[in-house]
């Protein structure tokens, strides 16, 4: 990254920004907050990445750096925190009535997961990543990933009614890029 | 449970999260990261600064300071050899035997120091390394010529004097093994000579010294030539850890106007003791990621958590919407700052267990004390205290029991303090 690195994050902004945006919204759950823990991740990345690193793996760090950001916890309001209530509430996008009602529900669900459960739900889930990928970017064991997750799917049943877990199509959607997490955090 | 189905087989898990990540995505939102582009280079190009100059800490160790040699002596030079003036030019003030005296607080000048005597001659004096020399040890080279003594043998010592304002203030001795200088011959020593301050302290960065030699050669018959040679100036350099004088006086001036009459934070206010009964708590986080360092003059970002006081449920409180302000201390007085920033405040609930999490910032410049002038001075390089300070009005209490209190309290909430450490400057 010795020549070049900003126009790599204006690139790696331009291209993969709102991705990484709506990756770090389901873990949080809040908007502002996602951008936040976004712009953190990328100020991480860039600040430790070495030269040669290629725009795809710069994602991949920069999720994961998201990841560890949002369970660090402490970190996950930032200034605007203080002065939240005063926003009011988050616009929601136009659509289907019923597609928002879902989302609705969906994010309302996912907040009544612990940090930990909502981490793996979302990379289950949403990254499509194995139980031993799971528990190895998360340093736990493997049987704490699956009694997370089945806590996880249990809660959100409770909260949404039966659920089912079809894998996403490949192809197509934006999600088929968000899903491609290439470095485990050996690699970092 | 809720109403939202997606059809009688229920609601697809991965679809929905797809659904929910890809709802944020908008035009405003690609304008404001794009936005955010330049404030994270900046933020990054900080960091990998910070990085550099805690590595090169780290590489330089704690040597303290660099010599520089400006002359040599009777003339100007740089430094290495530079030769010494003809004898018929050397100073002759001294008695017959030239010995000088280079202990601690003599007074030293150019015409007490004689370079040739009884036929042999300090023909040049030298500072060996400018970037390795420093204030407790100098490389110091002096070379002889015997034009026509009788052949020198044996161990000759080199007395070494730091002199500043015309008066010894170091010493050292280098010892000048199995010299052989036939008639006619030249010689030269060089060594690292560890210097001892007559006062105890190293020298102080910055000030201008000299440096004189004393070589006493011993000659047949149990007698010696007493040659000196001086004055060669050098000046001791900033050191990576050190500081500016300018810096120590303005760290020195705050700590003397302390304690200063104002409400903690300001500059010169002592830390204060946190009330038992304080209705609000302030904890402080400032790793990020980079260690607990700044740069001198750098800015510093905080996460700070505030939180309801003991036994308390709930307090309402007015804080600045712009969050706590970090200041530094150094011996519990407040020493380092930013300017104040605005007055806009918000009424914020504080819970228990539902904190306000907010930003933190602050700059590792000298602060100004009541009515000082001029431009903020980077803080000296070395530890000091970072605390969370945050300006709050508290307007309700709920205790645990449910009661409900108003109240209207202008109060300064601080942190426990964090160790942060100012690095030197990169060189």
């Amino acid at each position: 990254m010795a020549a070049g690195w900003e126009q790599r994050l204006h690139e790696l902004v331009a291209a993969r920004g709102p991705a990484l945006v709506g990756y770090a919204y389901l873990l949080c759950g809040d908007r502002r907050e996602a951008e936040d823990l976004v712009q953190d991740a990328l100020v991480k990345t860039f600040t430790r990445a070495r030269s040669g690193t290629d725009l795809e793996n710069l994602e991949a760090y920069v999720r994961r750096a998201v990841l560890t950001t949002y369970l660090d916890g402490f970190r996950r309001r930032r200034r605007w925190a203080a002065v939240r209530h005063l926003a009011g509430e988050e616009e929601h996008d136009p659509g289907p009535e019923g597609a928002v009602g879902d989302r609705l529900a969906v994010r309302q669900a996912l907040g009544s997961l612990s940090s930990r459960e909502r981490a793996c739900v979302v990379l289950r889930y949403y990254e499509d990543m194995t139980v031993p990928r799971i528990a190895d970017e998360l340093s736990l064991a493997e049987g704490t990933v699956k009694r997370y997750l089945s806590d996880a799917v249990r809660r959100l049943e409770a909260e949404l009614g039966p659920l089912r877990m079809t894998p996403v199509d490949a192809g197509g959607e934006d999600h088929a890029t968000n899903v491609r997490l290439i470095s485990s955090r050996r690699a970092r | 449970m809720s109403s939202h189905h997606a059809g009688q087989h229920g609601l697809d898990l991965p679809r929905s999260l797809a659904d929910l990540a890809a709802s944020v995505h908008d035009d405003a939102l690609t304008a404001r990261l794009t936005r955010q582009v330049g404030p994270m280079v900046t933020r990054v190009r900080r960091r990998r600064a910070a990085r550099a100059g805690a590595a090169a800490a780290t590489a330089v160790g704690t040597v303290a300071c660099v010599a520089v040699a400006a002359m040599a002596i009777g003339g100007g030079g740089v430094v290495g050899p530079a030769p010494v003036p003809p004898a018929s030019q050397a100073p002759t003030a001294q008695g017959a035997d030239g010995a000088v005296d280079l202990t601690c607080g003599a007074q030293v000048a150019q015409d007490d120091l004689r370079p040739h005597v009884s036929g042999l001659e300090i023909t040049s004096l030298r500072l060996r390394d400018a970037e390795a020399a420093s204030a407790e040890a100098l490389g110091v080279g002096v070379r002889l010529r015997n034009d026509d003594a009788a052949p020198v043998t044996g161990d000759v010592p080199v007395r070494v004097a730091v002199v500043a304002d015309g008066a010894v203030v170091a010493t050292g001795t280098l010892t000048w093994h199995d010299v052989a200088l036939a008639p006619g011959g030249e010689r030269g020593v060089e060594e690292e000579v560890t210097l001892e301050a007559c006062d105890g302290s190293a020298l102080t960065p910055g000030g201008a010294f000299a440096l004189a030699v004393a070589v006493s050669v011993p000659l047949p018959g149990g007698t010696a030539a007493h040659l000196s040679a001086g004055l060669l100036p050098f000046t001791v350099a900033e050191s990576p850890g050190g500081a500016t004088a300018e810096q120590r006086a303005a760290l020195d001036a705050i700590l003397d106007a302390a304690p200063v009459d104002a409400p903690f934070g300001a500059c010169g206010t002592r830390v204060p003791q946190i009330p038992a009964d304080a209705p609000l708590s302030l904890e402080i986080d400032l790793d990020d990621g980079s260690g607990l360092t700044v740069t001198p003059g750098g800015e510093i970002e905080a996460i700070t958590v505030l939180w309801a006081g003991e036994g308390l449920r709930r307090v309402v409180a007015e804080v600045p919407v712009d969050g706590a302000t970090v200041v530094l201390a150094r011996d519990g007085v407040v020493v380092g700052r930013s300017a104040p920033g605005g007055g806009e405040t918000a009424a914020l609930p504080v819970g228990a267990s539902d904190p306000q999490v907010m930003w933190g910032s602050g700059a590792a410049l000298l602060c100004s004390l009541p009515g000082a002038d001029g431009p903020a001075l980077p803080l000296p390089p070395g530890t000091y205290q970072a605390y969370a300070v945050l300006e709050v009005r508290v307007t309700q209490v709920v205790r645990e029991d449910g009661t409900t209190e108003a109240r209207d309290d202008v109060l300064v909430v601080r942190s426990e303090p964090l160790d942060l450490t100012v690095l030197a400057p990169a060189r």
